[in-house]
């Protein structure tokens, strides 16, 4: 596949979000009556959206894994547009929309990427339009603040991914996954080559919000515009994950968990486990708390990762999905009590459930599923995830099982703070001024009610899913 | 379909339809959802009980329900009883229509209350069928939230304490059976979670000695085991009537039976070496809970302390290793949940929502034995069967169970036998100054035997009145004929799924 029309083919869903984005961007100028003007850019969006999901799921070229991302990774960032017509700041909506078009663009080349340069290029394109979007938050929310920090962390990991690409290709000769593999397992392994997968890994971490290039993500959850900071939340996190998931294992080709780079992916979860959940507990806003439970939920899927090698890919891939659904409906959620309290402060979800009880169940699944208790699909991606940190069955090693029973311990330490998010909603009575109920916003609305259905779906019958995930790691 | 099944099916329907109901009278129709559920729930536990197949060449696990679920790892919705499931779903239904009946007061968002509830019993009801490892789990762990909004939205002085306490205790026990579910699932993943199978095929040793600890320490969270059972007076007391009993009735039963049904069987060939150490707990519980509840002055404080010591009899009979102390452990558990049950209506609905005082000695100087002569003869009756005495069901379990203790452990009976006196001294005690002695006397002065003018109080309803009657009632009759509920179990505990258990002690023993 060398001809430009055999690309063309190729991106055919990449090209509807860009069409979409022009066709978005360019409606916006052309038209003066604000209203109109968005509402018609939000449909070009989700249009595009459509488009471009139903044009990935007939192309199978790129192979399952990545057949099945780039279908779902328009359909979450349609699920983030919807949340669009209430969110703070009104202005440039058309401009909103098109920058997560163009994100969504990145995290599907990120999706289908087998060779290091394009990784590049997708990680680029998803993350600038991300950071241009988190600056046009709402004024009293610090958006500079954030967007400075996701700018200068996402250049640092840059240039640490490319740091380390310069390695490998010094090394190998090569930057495409397959090439990798072989030179990998010389003996004796050249040191170079691991630093720079090292290096590589390390530097996708900032996509996923691991520690070391953790820092910008509660502050870019809590200043980007609501629609925004759903994308950051779901759709860019699944990309990093697919991504980490796929580079390791078809590139990096785990052997045994003594392998330095699994060390290194353990040691980063490990830190990111333990740091994400801890300031979590100290949060009042809930889009912070988020932020930071973000950090943890990535930590548990990179242990695993790190630890299980390639059987965690299924479980992995599986649970990043629960995680991503689930955590746009709890920014759904936020958005609506924000638009009708201006804060998103954990007081201001007080007598949700008496306001807003169809809200207020919805978040109860959203956030259980984040806590992954039973019965919704959270715990089922926690069990299996934590279950492939052991590695096969009967080869017992001492740390995976501290790992293990670390991750467990502080997955019941994450319900303490999800619990009072939920404490706030149904227990406390009345917030202290009753806010002005402007029109509902249906399709705000719809989409939590829709998100809510399907975690529950994927709590009745997670099979589907898991078993295409699984068939598609090869697990 | 199955009557268990049915059973699970019907508490989560009036939950769903309790829920849903619309805001116009909802005092009323929550409350008669509520009880249609829960006595379809009851009416199917009977169903269960009288039609299980009692003979000799009768499969040990019956109403077996089998539906595939997600094909890897291979998890099934797989449910069944043997006679001890069928024992517990007994109860589960009498302590659910029990408790719908003394919430007949709540008018505090009634469709919520209600929908919790029989959340918790829909819980317990797939606990007690689950034949699947990580179904019984799923369950088990469903009842957290439910129990925690029960306590945190209607419960009494320092609600939200009590709730969490409560929940960050669950679910740290939970965390440590989920630890224990994973090491399990990593070994004999192929083979899928089935109870009985993984009973059969048991982990090797070396990994037994680490599940057990994990799965046992983490279920005995829930039973009370001492001393892990802080949680137990404080979620009591903060918790509202129908919260205290469903807390002492089925979610300690929870506890108790996951170390039955899965901690036990699956780890069979650990027990030697962890069976002492359950009962000398269980032991201790009795022990230390017993003479803490001697020195409280809240009335739902000293039942629920009292609550941990009976709990500590079933987990004593459960160290035993022995046919007729864990028998005596399954009827404990019955036996409890009923007790428990009643004890916490009496104090919760019947005195403290009329007196607004929980507090034993201005209770005796309101003399609500006098204004409430019904009370009178339920609590006197409740507290006899708190104290084992005979005709009650607690006769016959504690019996069995020290039995039981006498066969293995015969120097822990001297301890144990201190605490049942100490049972008996504070139970005399709440009685007494509740209902008969009118105030305190100073040391040396002459006791005040006149009697003031009993506080004016509404009287008793029918539904209390039907309540008490119930669980007293099956406590009788499981005192006066335990013969067939301890068949049950009995010819639970020689199944193939449990007769791991006494196997080993057998082995032990010779």
């Amino acid at each position: 596949m060398s001809g430009p029309m055999e690309l063309a083919a190729l991106f055919r869903p990449e090209i509807a979000l860009a069409l979409a984005a022009l066709g978005a961007l360019g409606f916006g100028v052309a038209n003066r009556d604000r209203r109109l003007r968005d509402l018609v850019a939000t449909g070009i969006g989700l249009g595009g959206c459509g488009a471009a999901s139903g044009l990935a799921l007939g192309a199978g070229e790129l192979g399952p894994v990545a057949a099945f991302f780039r279908a779902l990774l328009p359909l979450l960032t349609a699920c983030a547009l919807m949340l669009i017509r209430g969110s703070a700041p009104a202005r440039h909506r058309p401009e909103q929309i098109a920058l997560m078009l163009i994100a969504t663009i990145g995290m599907m080349v990120l999706a289908g990427a087998r060779d290091l340069l394009v990784v590049f290029l997708g990680l680029e394109t998803a993350g600038l339009p991300l950071v241009a979007l988190t600056a046009l938050g709402a004024p009293g929310k610090r958006p500079a603040e954030a967007a400075l920090k996701f700018f200068l962390m996402g250049a640092l990991a840059s240039a640490v991914i490319l740091f380390g690409m310069s390695l490998v290709y010094g090394m190998t000769g090569s930057l495409a996954f397959d090439a990798l593999a072989p030179t990998r397992f010389r003996d004796p392994q050249p040191p170079l080559l691991l630093a720079g997968l090292g290096l590589v890994l390390v530097g996708f971490g900032f996509k996923v919000a691991a520690v070391p290039f953790h820092l910008w993500a509660p502050d870019a959850y809590a200043g980007a515009p609501a629609p925004a900071a759903a994308q950051i939340a779901s759709g860019s996190k699944v990309a990093g994950f697919v991504i980490l998931t796929r580079f390791w294992i078809e590139a990096a080709h785990p052997g045994s968990a003594a392998d330095g780079a699994g060390i290194l992916l353990v040691a980063v979860a490990t830190a990111s486990m333990l740091l994400g959940n801890l300031a979590a507990i100290a949060q009042q806003s809930v889009r912070r708390l988020l932020g930071y439970s973000a950090i943890a939920q990535g930590g548990y899927m990179v242990a695993a990762l790190g630890a299980g090698g390639a059987p965690a890919a299924g479980p992995v891939l599986f649970y990043a999905v629960v995680y991503a659904v689930s955590v746009l409906g709890a920014f759904g959620v936020v958005a609506r009590v924000e638009t009708e309290t201006g804060s998103d402060r954990i007081a201001a979800f007080a007598g949700l459930a008496r306001r807003a009880p169809g809200s207020a169940l919805a978040m109860l699944v959203f956030l259980t599923t984040l806590a992954g208790l039973p019965p919704l699909p959270g715990f089922l991606g926690k069990l299996l995830l934590f279950k492939s940190m052991l590695g096969p069955a009967g080869v017992a090693s001492s740390p995976s099982l501290w790992l293990v029973a670390l991750a467990v311990t502080l997955s019941a330490v994450s319900l303490y703070y999800y619990l009072i998010v939920l404490k706030s909603i149904f227990v406390s009575g009345d917030p202290p001024q009753v806010p002005s109920a402007g029109p509902p916003d249906l399709l705000a609305a719809g989409v939590v009610f829709l998100l809510a259905i399907v975690t529950v779906g994927l709590a009745l019958a997670p099979g589907p899913l898991l078993e295409a995930l699984l068939r598609a790691t090869g697990g | 379909m199955t009557p268990p099944t049915l059973m699970l099916l019907s508490a989560l329907g009036g939950a769903i339809v309790s829920a849903l109901l619309p805001a116009r009278g909802a005092e009323r129709s929550a409350r008669v959802v509520a009880l249609v559920a829960s006595l379809a729930t009851l009416g199917c536990a009977l169903a269960a009980y009288v039609g299980f197949d009692r003979s000799a060449e009768a499969d040990a696990l019956q109403f077996v329900t089998e539906i595939a679920w997600i094909e890897t790892p291979r998890i099934r919705f797989l449910t069944g009883v043997d006679g001890i499931g069928v024992i517990l779903l007994l109860l589960t239904g009498i302590v659910g229509v029990a408790c719908v009946l003394f919430s007949w007061n709540v008018t505090h968002r009634p469709r919520a209350f209600f929908a919790w509830m029989l959340l918790v019993i829909a819980g317990a009801c797939g606990v007690f069928q689950s034949l699947d490892l990580v179904l019984l789990f799923l369950f088990y762990e469903a009842v957290i939230l439910p129990k925690y909004f029960l306590i945190a939205i209607w419960g009494s002085k320092d609600r939200e304490y009590g709730a969490m306490k409560l929940t960050l205790y669950s679910v740290a026990g939970g965390a440590l059976v989920l630890l224990g579910v994973i090491l399990i699932a990593w070994q004999k993943e192929a083979g899928g979670f089935s109870i009985p199978a993984l009973a059969g095929d048991r982990l090797p040793l070396a990994l037994q000695l680490w599940v057990f600890p994990l799965l046992c320490v983490g279920f005995g969270v829930l039973a009370g085991l001492w001393p892990l059972h802080t949680w137990a007076p404080t979620g009591h007391a903060a918790a509202p009537t129908a919260a205290s009993m469903l807390l002492a009735g089925l979610v300690m039963k929870l506890g108790s039976f996951g170390i039955l049904r899965v901690a036990m069987p699956l780890c069979a060939d650990a027990l030697p070496a962890f069976a002492p150490a359950l009962a000398g707990l269980g032991a201790a519980g009795i022990v230390a809970a017993a003479l803490v509840a001697l020195s409280r002055r809240d009335l739902k404080l000293v039942i629920g302390y009292s609550s941990v010591a009976h709990m500590g009899f079933v987990l004593l009979g459960l160290g035993t290793l022995d046919r007729i102390g864990i028998a005596g452990a399954v009827l404990q558990m019955f036996s409890h949940g009923l007790i428990a049950g009643l004890l916490f209506a009496v104090v919760g609905r019947m005195l403290y929502d009329r007196f607004h005082t929980r507090d034993l000695e201005a209770l005796g100087a309101l003399g609500p034995g006098r204004a409430l002569p019904a009370v009178t003869v339920i609590f006197a009756a409740a507290a006899a069967a708190s104290m084992g005495m005979p005709g009650f069901s607690g006769f016959i379990a504690e019996v069995s169970v020290l039995l039981g203790t006498w066969k293995r452990f015969p120097w822990l009976l001297l301890p144990v036998g201190f605490g049942i006196v100490v049972t008996a001294a504070f139970t005399v005690r709440a009685l007494q100054v509740v209902l008969g002695r009118t105030r305190p006397s100073a040391a040396g002065e002459t006791p005040d035997l006149r009697e003031p003018a009993p506080a004016p109080a509404e009287p008793i309803t029918l539904a209390e009145k039907l309540g008490a009657a119930l669980l007293l009632g099956t406590s009788v009759w499981a005192g006066i004929f335990p013969q067939d509920l301890l068949a049950l179990s009995l010819r639970a505990i020689e199944s193939p799924m449990l007769h791991g258990i006494v196997q080993t002690a057998e082995g032990l023993a010779r």
